[in-house]
């Protein structure tokens, strides 16, 4: 069985090769997988500055809309010569505009200052206050020189978006002033940008967060993580993928600087996504969609054919090593038990089995030797062979009582049990043998109460085509208890007969002896009440190709 | 980092008593820019309806000239004051000599914290409107004061070993007393370096004062709006 046994060792080894490797595809999937989302935060970031880029530019063209308002040219113009009596009231009118623009457009810080970088008036942060200078800006600056620019504030503890435009003259020959807007970062914005981005986002200043979209707890460990990368985000100009846990949330995070004078109060903002790829394995098989395992995406057919074939490689050769050697044992003893062979043929037998044939025939062949066990082999088979031999261990024990009648007659010989008959073995293959020969032994004599020809009746089923004959017997005077011994003889003779020439037919299936027995009995029964004969004489013979029995009546 | 500067410089000998006044201008060519202290941003647009003005301080008041050598030595002076005011330290750039306390006074309205980056001496401290604080500087060099507060409030403390020197005006003019007959080299300091060098010879004679024009070389600025 060394071919079972290596395939099985085969199995195993491809079995365990695709585990390994499913567990290392599993380990290469997630560190691909997160160097995916590390990629997609990186686009992410650019994608963001982009849109922060786009939003602030907007930004700046309504602050450039809005500078040219009249009072607030007025305003500028005149505050820096404005009588210090008059200055409130320019001041007032000023921060009464602002108010309304900002309103407007949804600022919360709003600043205008004069040519020389004065406050003329502000809303919002320290909005009581005017007069004090912001010229240091360089966003106040830049816009007194002309330009319109972005910045980033961090004003009380809170971002600020910044946007400037200069206020020119009415005559437009000369920058009067600077109108300065600053739009607050909150969560509704971080909404916003979550929505047109794909991507959680949160802003940071001074180590705090002060903008989320995320709404997790992770995102407060993340200012740890970003100062131990701060060389990294200074030089690069943004961190590596950062991990981030909290509870059973995972998350990685690109952090980039904010653009402007926040920066220097560590302001920054950090893209994050949900990490998918944690647990490995399990995860892995968590991920698998139907899309993954559709017919058109998953070679399921070469699979099944990989399935397929080593099964029946596998059965092949279990079959081939085990059920074939198996059966012929089984066969083996069968013939063995039922008397039509003599021994197991185990040259025919592989491996262990062919030892088991040996066991068996050495132990056939002490049985033989030693005739007082003659008796007994029906009783040693019998419980040695299970249930069909069982049956036979009976016929054995009427045999048994069959072979002293046998050999008192010495007409012919009747073989040792277990061996085959010389006068069977020496019929050529095919051809049709009556029972006339051997019935003229006492067991022919015992069969025939008459000879005569008589009409050929069909048999059963199995028999079918069978008629059945029986030679007349001059025996009819024996006891009925010798008669019944010396039909069973007779029929044991048939039966072997009929079965060599199954075997020479090359017909596989055998026929139990005793439902072949109890066939020709009701048979030769049936036959003599219908014609009234004495007896009926049973011929094997040839039909088609098949082994079959003819009775014919004898009413001689 | 400053790239090395090709330095031309146009001297004009004076010849003056002893003790005399040097006055001179620095001149800035065409090609000369200036560095910017600014921030980035993500956009830096023109107006469209109003030109572009210039910057508004003079570069040259950043500038530091150093008269060097002969027997100048400006003793050290006791204090120097730089103070806050419009979100900005006033003077932008502070030349002293070794061993100068120099107070930092805060007129404006909010907060600031100064420190030195290179000094660990001077670190951050909240200093309210009105507060005043004092370091004293040993060591020669250049001091770059930032404030932790506003983090475009920032200036340079230039420390010097000894030499004559003066901070040029709004248009370059400078002036430089009770310098004694001699042989100088007068160097040009600005935006970390020493941008200019050229000799000057300050000699006996009947004149009070003399003057020497400081033509500067084209460069690039290290940082751009």
């Amino acid at each position: 069985m060394w071919l079972s046994k290596i395939w099985f060792a085969v199995t195993a080894f491809v079995a365990a090769a695709a585990v390994a490797f499913g567990l290392v595809v599993a380990s290469v999937a997630s560190g691909e997988a997160d160097r995916e989302q590390a990629e997609r935060l990186d686009r992410a970031q650019d994608g963001a500055h982009l849109l922060l880029k786009v939003n602030i530019r907007s930004w700046i063209d309504e602050v450039a809309r809005l500078s040219t308002d009249a009072a607030l040219t007025d305003g500028a113009e005149n505050f820096g010569h404005a009588a210090a009596a008059d200055a409130p009231f320019i001041h007032d009118s000023v921060q009464a505009r602002l108010r309304a623009l900002g309103e407007k457009l949804g600022a919360e810080l709003l600043i205008a200052v004069d040519a020389g970088g004065k406050v003329v008036a502000r809303v919002g942060e320290d909005e009581g206050s005017y007069g004090d200078g912001l010229i240091g800006y360089p966003l106040v600056e830049a816009v007194l020189r002309g330009y319109r620019r972005d910045d980033s504030w961090g004003v009380g503890g809170q971002l600020y978006r910044m946007a400037g435009s200069p206020i020119p003259s009415r005559t437009r020959e000369r920058v009067v002033g600077g109108l300065i807007v600053g739009d607050r970062v909150d969560d509704a914005f971080t909404k916003s940008l979550e929505a047109r981005l794909g991507s959680d986002i949160a802003f940071f200043l001074g180590g705090k967060v002060v903008a989320q979209s995320l709404g997790s707890p992770a995102i407060f460990s993340l200012p740890a993580r970003i100062e131990e990368n701060r060389d990294t985000l200074r030089k690069q100009g943004r961190t590596p993928a950062l991990e981030l846990e909290a509870g059973v949330g995972r998350y990685l995070a690109v952090v980039a600087p904010v653009v402007g004078e926040a920066a220097e109060l560590d302001a920054c903002y950090a893209l994050i996504v949900e990490r998918r790829t944690a647990g490995g394995f399990a995860a892995l098989l968590g991920r698998i969609g139907r899309d993954d395992v559709a017919w058109g995406s998953f070679p399921w057919l070469p699979v099944a054919g990989g399935l397929v074939l080593a099964l029946v490689i596998g059965i092949a050769a279990m079959v081939f090593e085990v059920d074939v050697p198996l059966r012929r044992l089984l066969d083996e003893s069968r013939d063995v038990a039922k008397g039509i062979s003599g021994k197991v043929n185990d040259a025919a037998l592989r491996g262990r089995f062919g030892s088991i044939g040996r066991a068996i025939n050495e132990t056939i062949e002490r049985l033989s030797r030693a005739k007082p066990g003659q008796r007994d082999i029906g009783a040693i088979l019998g419980s040695s062979a299970g249930g069909e031999l069982t049956a036979t261990g009976r016929r054995g024990a009427t045999l048994s009582n069959v072979l002293p009648a046998l050999g008192s007659t010495d007409r012919v010989p009747t073989p040792p049990i277990g061996y085959p008959s010389p006068l069977l073995s020496q019929q050529p293959s095919g051809v049709v043998r009556s029972l006339s020969s051997p019935l003229s032994s006492p067991l022919s004599s015992s069969l025939s109460s008459s000879r005569s020809s008589s009409p050929v009746a069909p048999m059963g089923a199995e028999l079918s085509g069978a008629v059945a004959a029986v030679e007349d017997s001059s025996l009819l005077e024996e006891e009925a208890a010798a008669e019944e011994d010396a039909l069973e003889a007779a029929l044991l003779q048939i039966y072997r007969e009929f079965i060599d020439t199954k075997k020479r037919c090359g017909e596989a299936d055998v026929v139990a002896y005793d439902r072949f027995a109890e066939k020709l009995r009701e048979n030769r029964r049936q036959l003599m009440e219908r014609f009234g004969c004495k007896d009926v004489k049973f011929i094997v013979y040839v039909k088609e190709g098949k082994a079959a029995v003819k009775a014919s009546p004898v009413k001689a | 980092m400053r790239r090395p500067l090709i330095l031309v410089g146009s001297a004009l000998l004076a010849v003056v008593s002893e003790a005399a006044v040097v006055q001179g201008t620095v001149a800035i060519p065409e090609g000369f820019e200036a560095e910017i202290d600014t921030t980035p941003s993500m956009w830096l647009i023109e107006n469209g309806l109003v030109p572009i003005a210039p910057p508004l301080e003079d570069p040259r008041t950043r500038m530091v000239v150093v008269l060097e050598g002969g027997e100048a030595a400006a003793a050290a002076g006791p204090s120097a004051t730089v103070t806050l005011r419009d979100m900005r330290l006033d003077p932008r750039v502070l030349p002293v000599t070794v061993g100068t306390a120099v107070d930092f006074k805060n007129e404006d309205r909010s907060v600031h914290a100064l420190y030195s980056p290179g000094d660990s001496r001077f670190a951050a401290q909240p200093q309210a409107p009105g507060g005043l604080r004092t370091h004293r500087f040993d060591r020669a060099g250049a001091y770059e004061i930032r404030c932790k507060e506003v983090p475009h409030v920032r200036g340079v403390v230039l420390v010097l070993a000894g030499g004559l020197f003066a901070l040029p005006q709004s248009g370059g003019g400078f002036r430089l007393e009770n310098v004694p007959a001699g042989t100088y080299t007068l160097r040009v300091w600005y935006a970390g370096d020493f941008i200019h060098t050229q000799a000057v010879e300050v000699g006996a004679g009947d004149a009070p004062s003399a003057q020497i024009d400081v033509t500067l070389a084209a460069r690039k600025a290290a940082k751009t709006p």
